[in-house]
């Protein structure tokens, strides 16, 4: 059996959920402490991909990003990074479609923070990036794992998308993606191999969530 | 809600703001500290202008010289008593005088604990001690009892005055209880729907308790 899906799979998954922690924190501070009131829109638009179909996703990705577009041509020709059939492609993809996941959490875990708490880091003479840092993100730790894990999982789990982006190319070929193809090549045993695998690291996960979920409950209680 | 107030606290005292529910008196207090923006007026300490609507001025809360007590949640729950005290300390380090006052407060024992390892009247005296590494000039306090039983209340309040005496302290309070304001306050300004009316508790409350 080819564990290379696996690798891939694992692969995108962490540095999806390693990317989107370092813009979802200072994007969720945001969302969460400002009080400008188009902030609704931007935050509407980071939910979009929840409910987007992922070819929906994928379409306008390739659309704008794609060899055929201006910023697709540009990246190629400065950078050398082509986004179609890429592990660039499918993790940048993956960043777009994974971010209400990352987002959300993290943005009700700083809302979640007493008023009071917040209040009082004005008293002290320190910077917002000091409250963040000492204050703001380790009050908010639950909720941080939280979108790390649900990125994780949901990265994990995607397949319209990276196919869509990224093929069935050596270095874009996720498990989700490998089980199709062995479906499609009638090859079962293999493809019940990758689900079964698939399945158990879903489990793990979830059981993980849940768990941080229960725990989560009883502190605040 | 609309508030029309005008005061003005002595030095060196405990003044009481008190009224019944929603008159205002929590609002007025977080006016003074700067969390909440009046929409007209003035707000001054000792010749120095912390908010005019007329002149534009807002001064930022923390240079404002004052300490802020709530009535809960005050404590950073991730720090240590030691770290919520370090934090609130210019250099990051507590100062030899508020160690003294730890000490003096029998507090020395909680500095390794965290917030949700104290009882609520612990919680309040620390929270207090912290107001205080700032080295305010006025210190005001939010119904800083109404979660505490009796007992507890006493011990704080006579540790206030304790704080208060020892530092020749402008405080000013907010609380619906009258027991306490009698205990606790040498001056009330005493919020009804018709007005203000300032005096000594004696002279603005009927004392039925």
């Amino acid at each position: 059996m080819d564990y290379t899906p696996f690798l891939i799979t694992l692969k995108l998954a962490f540095s999806t959920a390693l990317f989107l922690l370092i813009i979802a924190v200072p994007i969720s501070y945001f969302l969460a402490f400002s009080k400008w009131k188009g902030k609704i829109i931007v935050e509407s638009l980071l939910m979009l991909p929840i409910i987007l179909p992922p070819t929906v996703l994928g379409f306008y990705f390739l659309t704008f990003l794609g060899p055929e577009s201006s910023i697709g041509q540009f990246f190629n020709d400065v950078f050398g990074i082509s986004f179609a059939f890429s592990f660039e492609g499918i993790l940048l993809g993956s960043i777009i479609y994974c971010t209400p996941f990352m987002i959300t959490p993290i943005t009700n875990g700083f809302r979640g923070i007493p008023r009071n708490i917040v209040e009082s880091t004005y008293l002290f003479k320190k910077s917002r990036l000091n409250a963040l840092w000492y204050v703001f993100l380790p009050s908010i730790k639950r909720s941080i794992w939280s979108g790390i894990l649900l990125t994780f999982a949901h990265t994990i789990g995607e397949f319209g998308i990276v196919l869509m982006i990224g093929g069935k190319m050596q270095e874009t070929k996720v498990a989700s993606v490998a089980i199709y193809d062995e479906m499609n090549n009638l090859n079962y045993n293999a493809a019940n191999q990758y689900a079964l695998i698939l399945l158990s690291i879903s489990f793990v996960l979830i059981l993980l969530l849940t768990f941080l979920t229960q725990k989560n409950r009883s502190d605040v209680a | 809600m609309e508030i029309a107030c005008s005061a003005s606290f002595q030095p060196a005292m405990t003044t009481a703001l008190y009224g019944k529910s929603g008159v205002g008196k929590s609002t007025i207090l977080r006016m003074i500290a700067g969390f909440e923006r009046p929409d007209t007026g003035t707000i001054s300490y000792n010749g120095t202008t912390w908010f005019s609507s007329e002149q534009g001025i807002n001064l930022p809360i923390s240079e404002r010289k004052l300490g802020f007590v709530f009535q809960d949640y005050n404590l950073f729950p991730t720090m240590t008593v030691e770290g919520n005290l370090n934090y609130a300390t210019a250099g990051g380090v507590i100062a030899p005088d508020i160690r003294q006052l730890v000490d003096s407060l029998k507090l020395t024992s909680l500095l390794n604990s965290y917030p949700n390892q104290l009882s609520g009247g612990q919680r309040q005296r620390i929270a207090i001690v912290r107001a205080l590494c700032q080295k305010p000039e006025l210190l005001l306090l939010d119904e800083p009892f109404s979660a505490l039983d009796d007992d507890a209340i006493s011990e704080l309040i006579t540790e206030i005055q304790f704080i208060q005496k020892s530092l020749n302290m402008m405080i000013i309070v907010v609380s619906h209880r009258k027991d306490v304001i009698f205990e606790m306050a040498e001056q009330v300004v005493h919020l009804k729907d018709g007005g203000v009316v300032f005096g000594t508790p004696a002279e603005t409350l009927t004392r039925t308790f």
